[in-house]
């Protein structure tokens, strides 16, 4: 089957959302025979949607909040990202962490085109909108557009630069300190740092 | 990278359908949804068996979802893909025959007064029973 672009247009992101009963159904059936056939024990399902559920957006807001007050940490987290985020405690699992900083003439964005590769083990699981096939499809096109639907109108002096994750490069946006934050504490920057902010769909404002 | 506008492309023979940086596509939604139960204990049991011995892994559910065609790619969601293929997987693997799966998927559906379609991949309740048209009425 060819898609027209038009047919392309037509793909809703969530596709095929309305058929989430029958897979529901069939994993309730597939995890009834792994646990009678003793492949799996329940604890050990309990064990990995604990470590899913674990990780949020506000793990990775303290990696930026800490690089924002030290430049020491902001320039091991660039290094680095792992070995940074270890300093606090965060373990990244999947693969290396790249974090991209964003400049006043430089602005990054994160895609997965291929998949939904996403630093889960620090932010969770992704927005729906990320592993959506529009993003996917067009945020390496034309990314200014993309960020135009997210209210983030950059002037054209503002560089722009996509990475497309991968299985073994994570990536996380430093995004801008706002201005105004000079004398905020750290704990009290973390909180300004959104989830969309990390991807590079959202700046940081300061309040 | 530019910000050029959208346009067809002609795709390259070995281009596969998962492939989808650059093609043209709609609008990107922004509605949230929860992460549901169910989609935590889907990736929670390929995490589980991939963690014991790598009876499965990430790459190889890739590998199913990227092959079992468009058409299933295009109309699947992105949990309910990776459920599939985890599915396609352990039949291919041998160690849970798919056709066990979709019985017990019939089996519970029953008990629940609920009937599977696996062609139209739906769930749906039973339509209660009435009586045959013209019975006579007590």
């Amino acid at each position: 089957m060819t898609s027209t672009p038009a047919e392309m247009s037509a793909i809703p992101v969530i596709e095929g959302y309305d058929g989430a009963d029958y897979y529901a159904l069939m994993t309730r059936a597939l995890h009834q025979i792994l646990l009678e056939e003793g492949l799996l024990a329940p604890e050990e399902t309990d064990k990995v949607i604990a470590a899913l559920e674990a990780p949020r957006p506000e793990w990775g807001a303290r990696l930026v909040a800490r690089a924002w007050v030290d430049t020491a940490f902001k320039a091991r987290l660039l290094a680095d990202g792992a070995s940074a985020a270890a300093e606090l405690g965060f373990t990244i699992k999947e693969a290396q962490l790249v974090v991209v900083e964003n400049t006043d003439d430089l602005h990054n964005l994160i895609v997965c085109t291929l998949c939904s590769c996403y630093p889960r083990s620090l932010l969770g699981q992704p927005p729906w909108w990320y592993i959506s096939k529009s993003y996917r499809a067009r945020a390496v096109r034309e990314p200014r557009a993309v960020l135009e639907e997210f209210g983030m109108a950059l002037p054209e002096s503002v560089h722009v630069r996509v990475h497309d994750s991968n299985a073994d490069m994570r990536y996380l946006v430093l995004p801008r300190r706002p201005a105004g934050t000079e004398d905020a504490r750290e704990e009290d920057l973390a909180r300004l740092v959104t989830r969309d902010s990390m991807i590079g769909t959202a700046q940081v404002s300061a309040s | 990278m530019t910000s050029d506008a959208p346009q067809g492309q002609p795709e390259g023979p070995f281009r596969g359908y998962h492939d989808i940086g650059g093609r043209p596509a709609g609008a990107v939604a922004k509605d949230e949804y929860a992460f549901a139960d169910w989609q935590k204990l889907s990736e929670a049991m390929r995490g589980a068996l991939e963690a014991k011995g790598r009876i499965v892994s990430l790459d190889e559910i890739r590998r199913v979802f990227e092959s079992f065609g468009e058409d299933l790619y295009n109309t699947l969601g992105f949990y309910e893909r990776r459920a599939e293929a985890l599915t396609v997987l352990l039949d291919e693997k041998g160690i849970v025959p798919r056709a066990a799966v979709l019985a017990r998927m019939e089996a519970i559906a029953a008990m629940e007064c609920r009937q599977v379609d696996h062609v139209t991949k739906t769930v749906t309740n039973k339509p209660t029973i009435s009586p045959p048209a013209g019975s006579a009425a007590p």
